[in-house]
């Protein structure tokens, strides 16, 4: 009772609380604690959500629900490790989860539906460049596998290290190398094929 | 920084600047030398921080409310799996109580016992007027008077006598 205490006075005097603060807060039974967090990490699991997945409201969708595993699961979370890693990959398994779903039913079902969608969702970029450079990237990793396009994500538009993503992932350096260098593989196939354009400017590295 | 500035710091061969990579995001000329230089940016200018639809205070709001809403769903369920028992208990009650009153219903009369002077005695049989009326009243098979009217019904083959009116016959017959 007393550390909740403490904890709560600690959280009106400093509006400024880390991650791992803020995570002890909660545990001690502070909700609005867990608003904090909620809004300082809305913007990094909802672009990893968007990226990997390609589609605003589904990376919703999957943003909320990471959220609410968050917060069933905060217990579970390890203060001696950076919440980022553990938050990412909760992020990234759930998004990885999505996709493999969305793979097999559209296997099943007519892929014009997601194509319609695919073209409304583009409309939430900023400038039309970004969204054709968006449309590119969303159309040439449909030929990835989920795990290769969250480790594409990860390393090359959110610019994490790779030690990091085998710590996201749970696998060897290795193994995030080789699927790095996988996918860039098989991005560039996709590109001279369909977009020859871009080909010119991403090219695979040696 | 102005597409000039791009220019100068991609020929200087500078690491991508979070306003560089702003930059290319919105201006494909220089996306385009940017890319020359390292072709990783052109995916690079796409790691931008991004609002999901609606922006982070409506999202916020949702996750808040979906968690709120489980939470009460759980300690409902947690007050349920509590009153079951409960329930139960009352449940087993009433049928005890049931049987027990059905089964007191169904018990046989009490039998005759003596009296202290040695004579019998049967506990008088309550029966309604219609009941004891039809035991007291006598059955006649034949029937014959001069003066008596009788009311007949042809039932089949035979003839079924419904009334008979006889002055002579006792009031209560």
């Amino acid at each position: 009772m007393a550390s909740t205490l403490q904890l709560m006075n600690r959280l009106e005097e400093t509006p400024e609380l880390d991650d791992r603060q803020l995570v002890e807060s909660i545990r001690a039974g502070e909700s609005s604690a867990f608003e904090t967090l909620l809004r300082r990490k809305t913007s990094k699991v909802y672009g990893l959500c968007y990226r990997v997945i390609g589609n605003a409201e589904d990376a919703k969708d999957v943003s909320q629900l990471v959220f609410l595993k968050l917060w069933e699961n905060l217990d579970k979370y390890d203060l001696r490790f950076a919440f980022d890693t553990w938050l990412y990959r909760m992020a990234t398994n759930v998004a990885i989860d999505f996709l493999r779903n969305r793979q097999s039913r559209d296997s099943a079902v007519n892929s014009k539906l997601r194509l319609v969608k695919s073209v409304t969702d583009a409309e939430q970029g900023i400038s039309y460049q970004r969204k054709e450079v968006e449309g590119v990237f969303r159309e040439i990793s449909e030929a990835l596998s989920p795990k290769q396009k969250a480790i594409f994500v990860m390393k090359e538009m959110e610019d994490l290290p790779s030690a990091e993503i085998s710590r996201i992932l749970g696998c060897r350096e290795s193994t995030v190398r080789n699927h790095l260098f996988n996918a860039r593989k098989v991005m560039q196939v996709q590109l001279q094929k369909r977009f020859p354009e871009y080909a010119r400017l991403w090219k695979e590295r040696p | 920084m102005n597409c000039d500035e791009i220019t100068e710091a991609l020929q200087r061969d500078v690491a991508a600047s979070p306003a560089l990579l702003d930059h290319i995001r919105t201006c494909e000329n220089c996306l385009r030398k940017a890319c020359l230089v390292d072709g990783d940016l052109l995916f690079r200018s796409l790691g931008e921080a991004l609002s999901p639809p609606g922006g982070v205070d409506l999202f916020a709001e949702e996750v808040m409310q979906q968690i709120h809403f489980r939470d009460t769903e759980r300690r409902i369920e947690h007050t349920r799996s509590l009153a079951a028992p409960f329930r139960w208990g009352i449940a087993a009650a009433l049928a005890a109580g049931l049987v027990t009153a059905s089964l007191l219903n169904k018990a046989p009369a009490p039998s005759p016992g003596f009296s202290e002077n040695g004579v019998a005695s049967v506990a008088p049989v309550q029966q309604g007027p219609v009941a004891l009326a039809s035991l007291n009243l006598p059955v006649i098979e034949d029937y014959a008077s001069a003066g008596a009217t009788i009311v007949e019904v042809p039932s089949g083959e035979d003839l079924k006598v419904v009334m008979i009116f006889d002055e002579t016959l006792p009031v209560d017959l």
